[in-house]
C-alpha cells in the first residue's frame, strides 16, 4: 500500500534579515494534512484513519473517516461504504455513502447506492442511481436545499390534505389543461 | 370527442418549461412530518433533490431507461430480451419497499405495451392503496429519441432537458391502451396540456384490492 502525502509546505524564505536581531519562532498553525491514493495504486480492505483523503486510485472495501473529508477524483474508482464528515465524488463509486455534514456528486461523479446526510448536492450531468434519505430539519445548517424555490415550499405545506381524490378510481377528472384542447 | 391541435415541437435543443396540473395534486400531500416515499424512475438531477429536501422523504432514483441502455444494450429493441428480469434488476428494489409516489415522467413513451405491462407487474407489489403514480404521454407525432429529464422548479411547473437531438416517431399511447398496458394501476385523473403531453396520475387499484382482501 502506498501512500502519497502532498510535500510539506515549506515557510517562505525571508528576502530582507527580520528587524529584531533575536530569531522567534514561527507560529504553530495546525492544518488538516491530506492523504493521497495515487491513480495507479489499488487497495483491498479498510481504510482508517486521522487526516482527509483523496482517491486517485481504486479502493474495494470500506472508508471510514468520519471526522475528515473524503474526495474520490475524477479517476478514482471505489466499491465501498464511505464514511467522511464531508465527501465529494468525482469519479465512480459503488457503495454507500454516510456523510456526517454533507455529501456532493460533482458533474463528473457517478455513483451506485445509497446516500445519508443531512445536505446532498447533485451537480448537473452527475449520475446517481440509488435513494437518498431527507429531513428537512437539516435545511439550516448551510445545505444545499435552500434554493429560491424556499416561498413555494411554505405554501406547498401549508396546503393540506389532497385534491387527486385516489379513492375516485376510474372515475376520471379529464380536466383541460389549456384551451388548445377539450372533450366534449 | 376529442378534438386537439397538432402542437409544434419545439427545436430540439430546446429546454422548456412546462406547465404541470397533475403534479401539484399529489406534491401537496409531502410534509415535514411524515416520511413520503418517491420512487422517480427517471435520472437524478440536483434540482430534484433540493426540492424534495425540503420534505421528510425518502427519494430512490432508479434511472431505468439509462440503467437498461447501459447495462444491458439493445435490450429494450429486442422482442426476444427477458424484459421482466432485466427490468427488476435495473429497478433494484428490496421485496419490502412500498413507495407513496412513483414518477415515470415519459418513460411510457419509450416502452411498447408488452413492457409497459411487464414494468406495471413489477412495480404492484412496491404499491400501497394510496400510491399515486404519475406519467406523461406525449401526442406530437414525433418525440426525442431517448427520453430527456425533467425538473421540478415548482409544484406547478418543470423544466425539460432534452437528451440529444434525434427524433423518433411517437407511441402517442392513448389512455385506454395504457390502462390496458398498466395492469393493477387505473387513471384516477388526467389532464391535457397544451404543449403536446396528455399527465396522468394513476392509481394503484391491484394494492386496493389487496388490502380489502386482507383487511
Amino acid at each position: 500500500m502506498a501512500w502519497k502525502k502532498p510535500e510539506e509546505e515549506t515557510q517562505p524564505t525571508p528576502t530582507h534579515p527580520p528587524a529584531s536581531a533575536s530569531p522567534r519562532p514561527a507560529p504553530e498553525v495546525s492544518r488538516p494534512s491530506t492523504a493521497t491514493i495515487g491513480s495507479s495504486i489499488v487497495i483491498k480492505g479498510e481504510i482508517q484513519g486521522d487526516e482527509d483523503l483523496t482517491v486517485h486510485g481504486q479502493v474495494d472495501g470500506k472508508i471510514d473517516l468520519k471526522k475528515h473529508s473524503v474526495t474520490v477524483g475524477r479517476e478514482g474508482r471505489v466499491k465501498a461504504d464511505i464514511y467522511g464528515r464531508s465527501i465529494r465524488i468525482e469519479g465512480q463509486v459503488h457503495g454507500n455513502l454516510f456523510g456526517e455534514s454533507e455529501v456532493v456528486i460533482h458533474k463528473t461523479g457517478q455513483v451506485r447506492g445509497n446516500i445519508t446526510a443531512p445536505s446532498v448536492s447533485l451537480e448537473n450531468g452527475s449520475k446517481f442511481k440509488g435513494s437518498i434519505d431527507m429531513e428537512p430539519g437539516s435545511e439550516a445548517s448551510g445545505s444545499s436545499t435552500s434554493t429560491e424555490s424556499k416561498g413555494e415550499g411554505a405554501s406547498l405545506r401549508s396546503a393540506s390534505g389532497s385534491s387527486s381524490k385516489p379513492d375516485s378510481g376510474v372515475a376520471k377528472n379529464a380536466t383541460t389543461g389549456s384551451p388548445v384542447a377539450s372533450r366534449t | 370527442m376529442l378534438r386537439a391541435v397538432e402542437p409544434q415541437l419545439e427545436d430540439a435543443t430546446t429546454v422548456e418549461q412546462r406547465p404541470s396540473k397533475a403534479l401539484p395534486l399529489v406534491l401537496s400531500r409531502l410534509s415535514e412530518e411524515r416520511k413520503t416515499r418517491i420512487l422517480d424512475l427517471g435520472g437524478a438531477t440536483g434540482t430534484n433533490v433540493r426540492f424534495f429536501s425540503r420534505y421528510s422523504c425518502r427519494l430512490h432514483i432508479a434511472d431505468l431507461f439509462a440503467t437498461l441502455v447501459h447495462d444491458e444494450p439493445g435490450s429494450l429493441e429486442d422482442p426476444e430480451a427477458d424484459f421482466t428480469s432485466l427490468c427488476a434488476d435495473a429497478l433494484d428494489l428490496e421485496p419490502e419497499e412500498r413507495f407513496d409516489l412513483i414518477l415515470a415522467w415519459d418513460l411510457f413513451d419509450y416502452l411498447r405495451p408488452d413492457q409497459i405491462h411487464s414494468l406495471a407487474g413489477l412495480l404492484v407489489p412496491h404499491c400501497l392503496e394510496t400510491t399515486v403514480l404519475f406519467a406523461l404521454a406525449s401526442y406530437h407525432k414525433q418525440i426525442r429519441a431517448r427520453p430527456g429529464s425533467y425538473e421540478l422548479l415548482a409544484p406547478d411547473r418543470l423544466r425539460y432537458h432534452p437528451t440529444g437531438i434525434a427524433l423518433r416517431s411517437s407511441p402517442r399511447h392513448k389512455e385506454p391502451d395504457l390502462q390496458r398496458a398498466l395492469s393493477g394501476f387505473v387513471v384516477g385523473q388526467s389532464f391535457l396540456l397544451r404543449h403536446g403531453q396528455h399527465e396522468y396520475l394513476f392509481t394503484c387499484a391491484a394494492a386496493k384490492g389487496a388490502a380489502r382482501a386482507s383487511g
